[in-house]
């Protein structure tokens, strides 16, 4: 039961409540199921793009430190 | 007089379209377009997409130009000397093509734009380069709002690629039958179950085409609300790019693409001999433009290259304008382009009233045709007249190298090797007759060490 509120919180809930804005001067019909499915995973993208930063931070970091030894 | 015409495949975006004047390419930008194109020039995009080679040139015009009162300005782009269509690349290319589209969305984002569509059909070879030749494709970019052009991009680029990744390199010619890309439902289900283990093609492909709204189409809210950060825009085209990134093909092993010109059917006197020859033929007639027929991996391309503007390196099999690609990227050369065509059935023309993207031949003819070991392939293996391959090759070609390889040659013997010997008319006296009634047969030379016999033949 928990289990199928966390999911409707997590997943759905965020594409229900969410409107749709209209493309601005977009001639290219984008899909409503795209639309909605960039929204959804929208939070992971975000993430993803933290997580992508800070792996390239740390490689450049460890580059570095073993340049000098 | 003057002539104007739009081009048959720039009518759908009201921003702009290409247009034909004199026998020259502009482009119209409409006065809808106005703030996004001054945004671009202004922000310093334009200048970096060009500097980076992303996007071609281009420079101001008369507007007295113009072909309808919607236009702000007219520009005069750099001209692509031959247009070529995502159906014919080979699988680098078309990867190349997408990594260049997603390269210019990442710039577009840091100077305040986005594309506005992602279409294949938007990148052209220049220089042996992809290059964005929409410039209208760029506009302002819709803050909160998600990219309008995700799912054309999946389609016409990671769906594709994705194909020819886990099958074969022959899958690439499916985009010829979907031109706005091949259908997300259709490429899940052609992936093999293993492909959903890769987090990329998992999200971008198989959930994207699973995916439902809701509550099936809502109404558009006018209210344009925030819901899609800047943040998420960029972490997906991060992850676009990483997904194209880790996707290869694998060359067969055996085939064409083994095969390299002159390495396997002739003697070393006689391969030296024919270099020697073809190099001296296109430099004395100095073509601008060459279409080297059957080119398999490019070495008599490279040849013709040294002198003329431009080669198109034509082959139907698609692992040797892969190898041809490849090879061209580490090299200097930047006027041949590797294409995949098969000449017993080369491209249609097609889209909306068959008029949007050119047959091959309407993108004729060539100054000069190599048509170097091929002929035996298409009269034998493909039993195709001499008669109607002269003419065709006449319509395609204003002249002719070409390579008249008689039965008693090996390769020959390999094609007639299984099957009954119908080709009673196969033959060097019926050869140059069919020829002679398109071309004017001006130069006959043998090779040594061989019974292959090399012609320059000028169209009628």
């Amino acid at each position: 039961m928990w289990r199928t509120r966390a999911f409707f919180i997590l997943f759905l809930a965020p594409v229900l409540l969410i409107g749709l804005a209209a493309p601005a001067s977009a001639y290219l019909d984008p899909g409503s199921t795209s639309y909605l499915f960039q929204l959804a995973i929208g939070a992971i993208l975000g993430l993803s793009l933290g997580i992508r930063a800070f792996w390239d931070r740390l490689r450049m970091m460890a580059a570095r430190l073993f340049r000098r030894g | 007089m003057t002539l104007s015409r739009a081009q048959p495949g720039s009518f759908r975006d009201p921003h702009g379209f290409v247009f034909l004047r004199d026998g020259e390419i502009f482009r119209q930008v409409n006065k809808v377009h106005l703030a996004a194109y001054t945004l671009l020039t202004d922000s310093g995009l334009y200048k970096t997409l060009v500097d980076e080679g992303l996007l071609l040139e281009h420079r101001p015009a008369p507007l007295s130009h113009s072909l309808t009162d919607e236009a702000a300005l007219i520009l005069k782009p750099d001209l692509v000397p031959f247009i070529s269509y995502p159906f014919e690349w080979c699988f680098g290319q078309l990867r190349d093509a997408a990594l260049a589209t997603l390269r210019i969305q990442k710039l577009a984002l840091d100077h305040g734009l986005s594309l506005r569509d992602a279409s294949a059909f938007n990148i052209q070879f220049y220089n042996g380069r992809p290059v964005l030749i929409d410039l209208t494709s760029l506009g302002i970019y819709p803050v909160g709002q998600p990219w309008v052009a995700y799912r054309q991009f999946c389609q016409h680029f990671l769906a594709p690629l994705a194909l020819t990744s886990y099958h074969d390199l022959r899958v690439g010619r499916l985009s010829a039958s979907y031109l706005d890309g091949i259908p997300l439902d259709l490429a899940s289900s052609l992936l093999p179950w293993h492909s959903r283990v890769r987090p990329g093609l998992l999200t971008h492909i198989h959930l994207h085409a699973k995916a439902r709204s809701a509550d099936g189409r809502t109404k558009a809210d006018h209210s344009g609300s925030r819901s899609f950060s800047e943040r998420s825009m960029r972490g997906l085209v991060e992850s676009l790019i990483s997904t194209v990134g880790r996707l290869s093909c694998r060359l067969p092993k055996d085939g064409w693409v083994t095969y390299e010109a002159g390495k396997v059917v002739y003697e070393k006197s006689a391969a030296e001999h024919k270099v020697v020859l073809v190099r001296d033929l296109v430099e004395k007639h100095h073509p601008q433009v060459v279409w080297d027929l059957g080119a398999n991996t490019g070495e008599y391309s490279a040849i013709a290259a040294e002198v003329a503007d431009l080669v198109i390196s034509l082959d139907y099999d698609a692992a040797t304008i892969e190898r041809s690609y490849a090879r061209l990227t580490d090299s200097a050369l930047r006027n041949v382009l590797p294409l995949v065509s098969d000449l017993t059935n080369p491209t249609p023309a097609l889209g909306w009233a068959n008029r949007e993207r050119s047959s091959l031949s309407q993108r004729g003819p060539a100054d000069l045709g190599l048509a170097l070991a091929l002929v035996h392939h298409l009269a034998i293996g493909a039993n195709i007249p001499f008669e109607q391959i002269a003419e065709y090759f006449s319509q395609v070609c204003r002249a002719l190298i070409i390579e008249f390889v008689p039965k008693s040659d090996s390769m020959v013997h390999k094609l007639l090797a299984f099957r009954e010997d119908i080709f009673t008319g196969y033959s060097e006296q019926h050869f140059e007759e069919s020829f002679g009634r398109w071309f004017s047969i001006e130069e006959r030379h043998s090779l040594p060490d061989s019974q292959r016999i090399i012609y320059f033949m000028k169209r009628r």
